[in-house]
């Protein structure tokens, strides 16, 4: 007798599944039963394939030729079918995340060097400086909110100074990528509507970096927007729609997932002492503990892709056109890869999480994500050593964002004591 | 399969038999090679494969992006190179792969 799907197959894409992390189960479960598992999710509009098993989603990752990125790099907030006016519009068609090749390593390469692990290494004072000037702020209240407060300035500030845009712009910029990115949450929906609400959310982006590139391409600055606008493919600077491009990638990459990942780490610290006892105690350890914040956490929690070809997928006929849903913390979690996998351990290793993705699209950011939070974590305990939180966090309404909507937290007022 | 030689920072030389078609940054990898990651897989994105090499053959030349990557790392010579992008076969025999020092 085969097992009922239905129930599972229609929440497996809704927001308010992911409110608590039950889902977990659920994905041991598809694991276990049918780890390549058509979906016949009615309640998202279109059936889908779903895949949980670790070592299927890394050749999924892996397998570009295969595996399109065209629509999109995460499942979007509605199945139909985006007209080319609209791809164009919104720079699906030149964006990196859903490019595919040979387009996608013409955009690509020629950005890699500026986020390498040695370019991305030099920024460490700059991030210190950042990280302490954000903890200043705090410090003396007394009590905060770790999402809003420290979580989500400091990527805001790194990408928003990074690409040099000005202070006065941040708060619209953070407030239109939430609507973009997590647009069923209910501090922000628009009525109701998630679809209308993600597109109101985007577009008022996209407007802005098209503005933003045709400003940097009149006067240059001393700053990356600046830099994006000078890079070259075959001898021509990138025009205006493909500068838009990059800017809202960048935007939208970087503000959410870094604050998911950092709130939700900071919770684990103080959920479990010891292994902030750890981490106090050994330096050394704080680069594993990033690695398994970002795996325990899985801040982007599926990817998309579309079969290009009709294959056999581990005993299952996936035909061209197919939608392949992966979801990433059902690998991070998988017990064939890793032991005791529901268990925040930081110094398990090795730990080869599946958060950043992997193969050509993978993260361009993560470096500096892991410097973001290599930096914070062990800063923000010496800073406040008796942190504690006052009420329960609350877990984000989306389906790919794993993180806290708010996380509010009390501690000693005090100064910031100098680096040692 | 061909034997790759890799020198590390200390002047210690190590063998580790690669598979022919495979890269080097992989080889390195699979004898445990110290100071090289290859964090991104050999996408060219991440910088943490940098060798050392003289002698390579002659059609196998650094890539336009392969040099620029590669102008984001320090201690860049004229002899730098991925080792994610150089493919092992028989040609590499006796070739000196020179690791730099691990951060």
């Amino acid at each position: 007798m085969s097992t009922d799907w239905s129930d599972i197959d229609n929440r497996l894409l809704d927001p308010h599944w992911y409110v608590t992390e039950d889902y977990h189960e659920v994905f041991a479960r598809l694991r276990r039963e049918d780890p390549v598992h058509w979906t016949e999710n009615d309640w998202y509009g279109r059936h889908h394939w779903t895949l949980t098993r670790h070592d299927h989603i890394k050749e999924y990752l892996l397998n570009h030729e295969m595996y399109s990125s065209r629509w999109d790099t995460r499942v979007p907030v509605s199945p139909k079918r985006r007209t080319p006016e609209v791809r164009h519009a919104q720079g699906w068609d030149v964006g990196v995340g859903t490019t595919d090749n040979p387009l996608h390593d013409l955009y690509r390469r020629p950005i890699n060097k500026h986020f390498s692990v040695p370019a991305i290494g030099r920024m460490r004072e700059d991030i210190e400086s950042l990280v302490d000037e954000i903890l200043g702020e705090v410090a003396g209240n007394g009590s905060c909110d770790i999402v809003a407060d420290v979580a989500g300035e400091m990527p805001l500030r790194v990408i928003m100074r990074l690409l040099g845009i000005p202070e006065s712009d941040w708060a619209y910029l953070r407030e239109n990528t939430a609507r973009w990115r997590e647009p069923a949450d209910p501090r922000w929906i628009i009525d109701g509507d998630r679809v209308k609400t993600a597109e109101q959310g985007l577009n008022a982006v996209m407007e802005y970096c098209t503005e933003l590139a045709m400003q940097r391409r009149r006067e240059p600055r001393d700053d990356f927007a600046t830099v994006i606008g000078n890079l070259e493919i075959d001898g021509d600077k990138l025009s205006i729609h493909e500068m838009k491009a990059w800017f809202s990638a960048m935007i939208a990459a970087g503000l959410e997932t870094t604050r998911n990942g950092t709130s939700v780490g900071i919770w684990l610290f103080l959920t479990h002492p010891e292994q902030r006892r750890l981490m106090a105690e050994d330096p050394g350890l704080v680069k594993g503990a990033v690695e398994e914040v970002l795996r325990w956490t899985t801040p982007t929690r599926n990817r998309l892709r579309i079969a290009n070809a009709d294959h056999d997928f581990h005993g299952k006929r996936i035909r061209a056109g197919d939608w392949v849903v992966a979801m990433l913390p059902a690998a991070n979690r998988d017990e064939e890869v890793f032991e005791n996998p529901n268990a925040f351990d930081i110094t398990r290793s090795p730990n080869e999480h599946l958060s950043f993705g992997m193969g050509i699209h993978m993260c361009l950011g993560r470096a500096l994500a892991r410097l973001e939070m290599a930096t914070l974590f062990p800063r923000l305990f010496e800073v406040m050593p008796d942190i504690e939180m006052s009420e329960e966090p609350t877990w984000i309404v989306d389906t790919s964002a794993t993180g806290f909507a708010t996380m509010p937290v009390t501690f000693t007022p005090t100064e910031l004591p100098a680096r040692s | 399969m061909t034997d790759i030689i890799f020198i590390l920072d200390d002047g210690t030389s190590r063998k580790v038999e690669g598979a022919d078609g495979d890269t080097v940054m992989r080889t390195a990898l699979k004898g445990g090679i110290p100071g090289i990651i290859g964090e991104c897989g050999g996408e060219m994105s991440c910088g943490t494969c940098h060798v050392y090499v003289e002698g390579l053959p002659a059609d196998d030349q650094r890539s336009q992006d392969e040099t620029e990557l590669l102008e984001s790392l320090d201690e860049v010579r004229e002899c730098s190179r991925l080792s994610c992008q150089i493919r092992v076969s028989g040609a590499l025999a006796g070739v000196e792969f020179h690791v730099p020092r691990p951060d």
